[in-house]
């Protein structure tokens, strides 16, 4: 029967004399497989591909109607599986997802109570360092992301929490789905007895305007001058100090005000240029900032969509650069002094925490330090009643 | 077996006869070579230029043309005769 190939493409042709051009197609030796006869002039058959192209070098069939009605064979196989080739990926990558990704831990999330009120201050649980320290241990009981979830005993992960941290009141551990959360509960330290001083202490630099000792020995007297956390009334034969004292404490700020000032001011000269860009790549050509021709100048960029509202990722860049020049301003200092002076003032009384009700005194010294330069120093004097 | 029937007709090779071999399996194949083309197709009736002045009728339902080459040809369906006549 000699060489049949693979015969991939199917063919109907109408037209007269099929058997003639058929005749000549087996004089040129291309081998033609499952002939039938459709209907008056029709025909069917199936020819391999370099068959098909030998009928189409041969110029034969010229006077019939030729389509091709399918195609076979393992070239198209491999189209068909081609144009499949995402679905394929995609169902591979969710099996993959299904069998490895529900056994490890995706995310960690620690819950911290919406209503959370810190209590222990610098001891708290969810200070900055004290949360480092407490996540590092829970990667050590293997709550961390990648972890096998089967591997986690969350009921001794949460004992061995709640034995490591005394800050912590209560700790749950629960999985949703991928995901691990661990919920803490921020509990009230024990006050440090150790850190509690049995002296009455300066609470900061200042002097002292009046010393009432009820217990202790008074190492201060009215007057004096005094340091920060310098001892006012020293505990005696293990008892703790009692008394008062009221002290005189000082703030203060400077603000150095020059009254010739430089400033850049618009000329009104103007350039503008235009860029695109689509999915984030530049289509014009680099603009540098020596393009503006302008030696003191501002510049300003507006982005935009050329069709807003609608995704089509090509934008707009307006670059407009204005050129400025250098401008002497002049200020006096007695027409900002006492603008500089309230601001100051509100300042040191933030500080130093006063309200509007308590005696303050407020003292200003304006120095010239050089020409035009000039420092206004702002002193804030207030009273501060310390006792134990 | 089918070498000694050849010689018995005084046929030593079948390539040396130079005429169309006709073979049919069963019922539903037909095996011609050294034919010299298709003179007819259709559904009950294929025939084929077996030499200058003979052609061979396949009739039958569902006739097809199965594969074909220059010399050999294989029809399929359901044969009822094969007949020879002269052109």
């Amino acid at each position: 029967m000699g060489s049949i190939a693979k015969f991939n493409v199917k063919l109907r042709v109408v037209g007269l004399n099929f058997m003639r051009e058929l005749s000549k197609a087996q004089q040129i030796g291309i081998v033609v497989t499952k002939l039938k006869k459709r209907g008056v002039r029709v025909h069917e058959f199936f020819v391999s591909e370099s068959g098909h192209a030998k009928i189409l070098e041969h110029g034969l069939f010229a006077n019939f109607q030729v389509e091709i009605i399918e195609r076979h064979g393992q070239r198209e196989l491999f189209l068909k599986l081609f144009s499949w080739v995402g679905i394929i990926f995609g169902a591979m990558f969710g099996f993959v997802l299904f069998f490895c990704g529900t056994r490890y831990v995706s995310t960690v999330e620690i819950l911290i109570p919406k209503d959370h009120v810190c209590k222990n201050g610098s001891r708290c649980i969810f200070e900055s360092s004290n949360f480092d320290e407490f996540e590092a241990y829970l990667e050590t009981l293997g709550v961390h992301v990648g972890g096998e979830i089967s591997h986690v005993d969350k009921q001794s992960a949460e004992r061995a929490i709640l034995a490591k941290f005394e800050g912590i009141s209560s700790c749950s551990i629960r999985s949703v789905g991928t995901k691990l959360e661990v919920e803490v509960h921020e509990g009230v330290l024990k006050s440090d007895h150790t850190a509690e001083t049995m002296d009455l202490i300066a609470p900061e630099n200042g002097i002292v305007s009046e010393l009432v000792v009820s217990s202790g020995k008074a190492m201060v007297k009215a007057g004096d001058t005094v340091k920060k956390g310098q001892v006012l009334v020293a505990g005696e034969n293990g008892k703790r100090a009692m008394g008062s004292a009221v002290m005189r404490l000082f703030k203060h700020k400077s603000y150095i005000h020059s009254e010739i000032s430089i400033e850049l001011a618009r000329t009104g000269k103007e350039k503008s240029f235009v860029q695109f860009e689509l999915l984030g790549k530049n289509l014009s050509a680099e603009i540098s900032d020596s393009d503006c021709g302008f030696v003191f100048f501002e510049k300003e960029e507006s982005h935009g969509f050329i069709v807003p509202n609608l995704f089509v990722p090509m934008k707009k860049i307006v670059i407009k650069y204005y050129e400025t020049e250098k401008k002497e301003v002049i200020t006096a200092v007695e027409d900002v002094k006492d603008s500089i002076i309230a601001k100051l003032s509100s300042e040191l009384e933030a500080d130093a925490g006063i309200s509007a009700s308590e005696d303050r005194k407020i003292h200003t010294v304006v120095t010239e330090i050089a020409d035009c330069v000039f420092e206004i120093d702002c002193y804030l004097e207030y009273m501060r009643v310390v006792k134990q | 077996m089918f070498d000694e029937l050849l010689s018995a007709v005084g046929v030593k090779d079948i390539s040396e006869i130079g005429e169309m071999l006709v073979q049919v399996v069963g019922r539903h194949v037909v095996l011609i070579t050294n034919m010299q083309g298709v003179l007819l197709l259709s559904e009950n009736e294929i025939q084929v230029k077996a030499s200058k002045h003979q052609k061979a009728i396949i009739k039958g339902d569902f006739l097809e043309v199965s594969a074909m080459n220059k010399n050999d040809i294989t029809i399929s369906g359901r044969i009822f005769s094969v007949e020879f006549e002269g052109i």
